[in-house]
C-alpha cells in the first residue's frame, strides 16, 4: 500500500513569487523509512507540512496528494508531525499535559486517553519525566516528549523535521535508535527531513533529494553515494570510500572495508600552531545556581589566545553555555577569576562579544539591514558599515529579509555579522553549527577561520565533532564542570576514543590520526598523503 | 491534600478568599492570613513561611502608614501632616486592607501549589473549554515571554548594545526589546496554533481524562466548607464587620465571623498537618 503518493505537485506560498516546490512526483510505500534531504531552503519542511493537511502552509497548490490511500482533504489520515523546534510546539507546561493533548482533543473516552498515555510513557521510557515542567527538560528530553506527543495517537505515517539538529552526538544516536524502532517494530512509515545522512541514512530505504524545490534524486542511499552531487550529505564512511564497491554507509561497514584494504597505519599529524598572546584567561571557575545544588562549573580553567579557534564539545546540559555566560560576565562565579587582556572583566582592555544559541534573539528590527543600521547607530558608528559587513559575510542578498524568514545557516551568518559590528577582539559562540546543512557549516567554518587569521580569538561550544575537527585549532571536552583534555585539535582528535568523529571511529586501532574524512581518504595505500 | 478531589482543594482556597475579600473584620482577616501562613509553612517549609510572614507584615505595615495620608477620617488624631489629621482609625483601616490583600495573595499562592494547571483546566474546561485553554496557555506563556525578554536583552548586551544607563537609553532599549518580544509572541502563537491544529484541536469535544468522581470524603469536605462559608456570610450580613469610623467598634458578630473563618482554614491545616506528620513518621522509620 502507498503511504504517500504525490503526482506533479507544485506549491507556491501566498507571499512568494517563486514556487517552493515544483513538479514533485513521488511514492512512499507503507512501512518505508525515507530520508528527505537537501540544502536549507530547498523545500523539505514545506513538503512535510503539505503531507499534514492540518498544518499545510497557505498558498497555491496544484497536482495530486494521496495519503494512506485517501485523497488529501478527505477523511483525516493518521499522520504525525514532529516539528524542528519542539519548544515552539508545546501547548502545555508539563509533560503529562503535552502527551495527553492529542487524545483528549480527539474526544476519546478518559479511560482510553489514560491507556494510550500509559502505553506511550512506558514504551518510550518517559515515566520519570511525566510530572516535570517542559521548561526544565534538556534538548534530548524535549525532542523525546515531542515525539511521544505525536506517537500517542499511534500514527501510520510519521513526519520528522530535522530531529537531530539540536542534540549532542550521543543523545542523537539514542534518538535515531528510537525512531528506527518505531519504524521497524510498529511498521510506521517514517519520513525524516535532515541535512546530514550521518545518523539514519544507512538504515533508510530511500533518499529523496530536493534542490530549489525540485526533486533531483529518489534512489536507495547506497546508490546515491555514487552520485558526486550527493556525496556531501553522505555519512563519513561513504564520503571517505565513495569509489569502493559496495560503498560503506556505516562506521561498522567502513571499518570492515578499511580492514580489508591495504592501508597505512599512521598519517602525519597536522602541525600545531603556537600561540603566545593570551586574550582570555579563566582560572578555577566555580559556579552554581543554588548554594545547595551541584556546581555547574567546578574549577574550570581556560586560556584563549589571539588568533586561536578553540572548540569545546560536551553533552547536552553539561554546562557549556553556563561557562560562556560566565566568561561573558553575565553570570558571576562564586570562586575563580576571569581576565580579558590580562585584566579583570570590568576593566578589560579588549572587547568580548557573544553569539547566543538562539541567534534570532539578536535581531530587533524587521529586516537584517535595518537591524545592522540600528545596531551601528546605537554603537555610534556610521550606518554605511552595514552593507560592508553583509558583503564581508557574502550575505548581501539577505539584507531585506526578515530574520525569522532566514534559513538556519543564513541566520547564523547574519547573527555573526551583527555581533561583529561591535568589533570584538574575542568571539564567544554558543552552538553556531547547530542545525546547519553541511555546506552552510563549511561556510561558517571558513568565515570563523578568516576571523582568526585577522587576529580575533574565537571560543565556540559545539555538539558537532566534525565541525570542531575540520575548523578548530584547539579542542577540549567539557565534562563534570571542567574542561578536560584541552589540546591542539590534531592531538585531541588523534587521542579521542569513544567521543570521536565518525572518521575517527572508522580508523580507530587501524590508522592513527585519521579523524576527518579528508584524512581517512588518505589512509588506503597508494592514496596521496 | 492530594487525596482530595481538585474541586475540594479549589473550594478550600476560594471560600477563604471570599471571606478575605468581602469581610471588613480586622480579626477575621487576620485569622484568614494566619491560616494561610500555617498552610504555607506545612506545604513549603519554614523558609517559605518566614518569607511570606515578613512580606505580609511589611506590606500591611506600609499600607497602614500610607492610608492615613489619604483618608483623614477618625477621632483619634495622632499627628498632622500638611495640616491634615493623621488618625489611628485610618491606620487600623489600612492595616485591615493590608492584611486582607496579603491574605488573598497568600491563598492564591497556595492555590497554585495545591492545584496543577491540568486540574484547573479540568475544572473550568467543563464550563468553557476554549476559555480554560486560553487561560491555561496564557498562564504558561507569561513565564516564557519573561524568559524571552531576558534572553533578548542579554543577547544585545553581549553584542555591545544597551550599555547606557541613562533613563532615555533604558527607555529606548526597553521599547526595542518590547517590539522584538511582540514579533516573537506572534510567531510563538502561530507555532502553538499549528501544533494544536496538527494534534486535532477543535475537531472533537475535549475529554478531561484526569477528572474523577467525588468520593465520600470529598462530599463531607465540601459540605463542611460550604456550611462554614454560609455561616461566615450570614455573620458578615448580621454585623460581623469592624466599624473603623469615627472610632473603632468591633462588630457584634465579629467573634463568630472570626471563628467561622478560622474554621474554614482548619480542614486544610488538618489535612496538611496530618500529611506532614505521616510523612515524617514514615521517613523516620525507613
Amino acid at each position: 500500500m502507498e503511504a504517500v503518493h504525490l503526482k506533479a505537485v507544485t506549491f507556491r506560498h501566498n507571499t512568494a513569487k517563486q514556487p517552493a516546490l515544483t513538479d514533485i512526483s513521488l511514492t512512499v510505500r507503507t512501512g518505508e523509512l525515507v530520508m528527505l534531504m537537501g540544502p536549507s531552503g530547498s523545500g523539505k519542511t514545506t513538503l512535510l507540512k503539505l503531507l499534514k493537511p492540518e498544518i499545510a502552509p497557505f498558498g497555491e497548490l496544484s497536482g495530486e496528494i494521496s495519503l494512506l490511500g485517501e485523497k488529501r482533504g478527505g477523511t483525516a489520515p493518521r499522520v504525525g508531525y514532529v516539528p524542528q523546534h519542539p519548544e515552539e510546539s508545546f501547548v502545555s507546561d508539563r509533560v503529562r499535559g503535552e502527551i495527553m493533548f492529542a487524545p483528549e482533543n480527539a474526544g476519546l473516552p478518559p479511560e482510553e486517553v489514560r491507556r494510550l498515555t500509559a502505553e506511550t510513557v512506558s514504551r518510550f521510557g518517559l515515566g520519570k519525566l511525566l510530572e516535570r515542567p517542559l521548561a526544565s527538560l534538556s534538548g534530548g528530553e524535549k525532542q523525546l516528549v515531542s515525539l511521544c506527543a505525536v506517537m500517542v495517537m499511534q500514527p501510520d505515517l510519521l513526519l520528522l523535521d530535522e530531529p537531530f539538529s539540536r542534540l549532542d552526538p550521543v543523545t542523537a544516536e539514542n534518538f535515531a535508535d528510537l525512531i528506527l524502532r518505531v519504524n521497524r517494530e510498529f511498521g510506521t512509515t517514517v519520513i525524516i527531513a535532515e541535512h546530514s545522512g550521518e545518523l539514519m541514512l544507512a538504515q533508510a530505504e530511500r533518499l529523496i533529494y530536493l534542490e530549489n524545490g525540485r526533486l533531483t534524486a529518489d534512489l536507495p542511499p547506497r546508490q546515491a553515494a555514487k552520485n558526486a552531487q550527493l556525496i556531501h550529505i553522505m555519512p563519513a564512511a561513504a564520503r571517505a570510500f565513495a569509489e569502493q564497491e559496495p560503498v560503506p554507509m556505516t562506521v561498522k561497514e567502513g571499518r570492515a572495508l578499511l580492514e580489508k584494504l591495504p592501508h597505512k597505519t599512521e598519517l602525519p599529524l597536522d602541525e600545531t600552531q603556537g600561540y603566545s598572546e593570551p586574550v582570555l584567561e579563566a582560572e578555577g571557575l566555580r559556579f552554581s545556581f543554588r548554594r545547595d545544588s551541584e556546581d555547574i562549573l567546578a574549577g574550570a580553567d581556560l586560556v584563549l589566545h589571539k588568533g586561536e579557534f578553540l572548540a569545546l564539545t560536551g553533552a547536552n546540559g553539561s554546562g557549556k553555555t553556563t561557562l560562556l555566560k560566565t566568561l561573558a560576565g553575565q553570570l558571576r562565579p562564586y570562586a575563580g577569576k576571569v581576565r580579558i587582556g590580562g585584566r579583570p572583566l570590568k576593566k578589560a582592555p579588549l572587547t568580548a562579544a557573544m553569539l547566543p544559541q538562539e541567534a534570532a534573539d539578536l535581531f530587533l528590527q524587521p529586516t537584517v539591514a535595518e537591524d545592522y543600521r540600528y545596531a551601528l547607530k546605537a554603537l555610534g558608528r556610521p550606518e554605511e558599515e552595514a552593507s560592508a559587513m553583509l558583503g564581508y559575510l557574502g550575505c548581501e542578498k539577505l539584507a531585506d529579509m526578515h530574520p525569522y524568514d532566514l534559513s538556519g545557516g543564513e541566520l547564523q551568518l547574519c547573527a555573526l555579522g551583527r555581533v561583529l559590528l561591535c568589533q570584538p577582539d574575542i568571539l564567544l559562540l554558543d552552538e553556531p553549527s547547530k542545525g546547519l546543512d553541511p555546506l552552510s557549516a563549511r561556510r561558517l567554518g571558513t568565515v570563523l577561520k578568516k576571523l582568526c587569521a585577522e587576529g580575533k580569538a574565537v571560543l565556540t561550544v559545539t555538539h558537532s565533532l566534525e565541525f570542531a575537527a575540520e575548523n578548530a585549532c584547539t579542542c577540549g571536552i567539557f565534562c563534570g564542570g571542567r574542561i578536560e583534555s584541552l589540546l591542539p585539535a590534531p592531538k585531541f582528535f588523534s587521542k579521542a576514543g569513544f567521543y570521536s568523529t565518525a572518521s575517527g571511529r572508522i580508523a580507530r586501532g587501524m590508522v592513527k590520526n585519521a579523524y576527518t574524512v579528508e584524512k581517512l581518504r588518505q589512509a588506503p595505500e597508494g592514496s596521496h598523503a | 491534600m492530594k487525596p482530595l478531589h481538585p474541586v475540594c482543594r479549589l473550594t478550600a482556597v476560594m471560600t477563604v478568599l471570599i471571606c478575605l475579600m468581602f469581610s471588613r473584620s480586622i480579626t477575621a482577616v487576620g485569622a484568614g492570613l494566619l491560616g494561610g501562613l500555617v498552610c504555607l509553612g506545612l506545604l513549603c517549609g519554614a523558609k517559605s513561611l518566614f518569607k511570606a510572614l515578613f512580606g505580609s507584615l511589611a506590606f500591611s505595615a506600609a499600607v497602614s502608614v500610607i492610608d492615613p495620608l489619604f483618608s483623614h477620617r477618625g477621632m483619634t488624631v495622632l499627628l498632622f501632616v500638611n495640616d491634615r489629621p493623621y488618625t489611628a482609625e485610618s491606620m487600623l483601616y489600612g492595616l485591615m486592607l493590608g492584611l486582607s490583600l496579603s491574605g488573598a495573595t497568600l491563598w492564591l499562592t497556595l492555590c497554585r501549589r495545591l492545584l496543577t494547571d491540568r486540574e484547573i483546566l479540568c475544572i473550568f474546561g467543563r464550563i468553557s473549554p476554549k476559555l480554560a485553554m486560553t487561560v491555561s496557555m496564557t498562564l504558561g506563556f507569561i513565564p516564557r515571554l519573561i524568559e524571552k525578554q531576558k534572553r533578548i536583552r542579554s543577547a544585545q548586551q553581549w553584542a555591545g548594545l544597551f550599555a547606557g544607563s541613562s533613563p532615555t537609553d533604558r527607555l529606548q532599549s526597553s521599547a526595542a526589546v518590547f517590539m522584538a518580544c511582540v514579533a516573537w509572541s506572534a510567531e510563538a502563537a502561530a507555532g502553538a496554533a499549528r501544533s494544536m491544529d496538527s494534534r486535532g484541536y477543535g475537531t472533537h469535544s475535549v475529554t478531561y481524562s484526569d477528572s474523577r468522581r467525588l468520593r465520600r470524603a470529598d462530599l463531607v469536605f465540601l459540605t463542611v466548607q460550604t456550611g462554614f462559608t454560609a455561616a461566615a456570610v450570614i455573620f458578615m450580613a448580621l454585623g460581623g464587620n469592624t466599624d473603623f469610623y469615627p472610632t473603632i467598634v468591633f462588630g457584634r458578630y465579629e467573634p463568630l465571623l472570626t471563628a467561622a473563618v478560622t474554621a474554614l482554614c482548619l480542614p486544610a491545616i488538618i489535612f496538611l498537618a496530618k500529611e506532614d506528620i505521616q510523612w515524617k513518621l514514615y521517613t523516620s522509620k525507613r
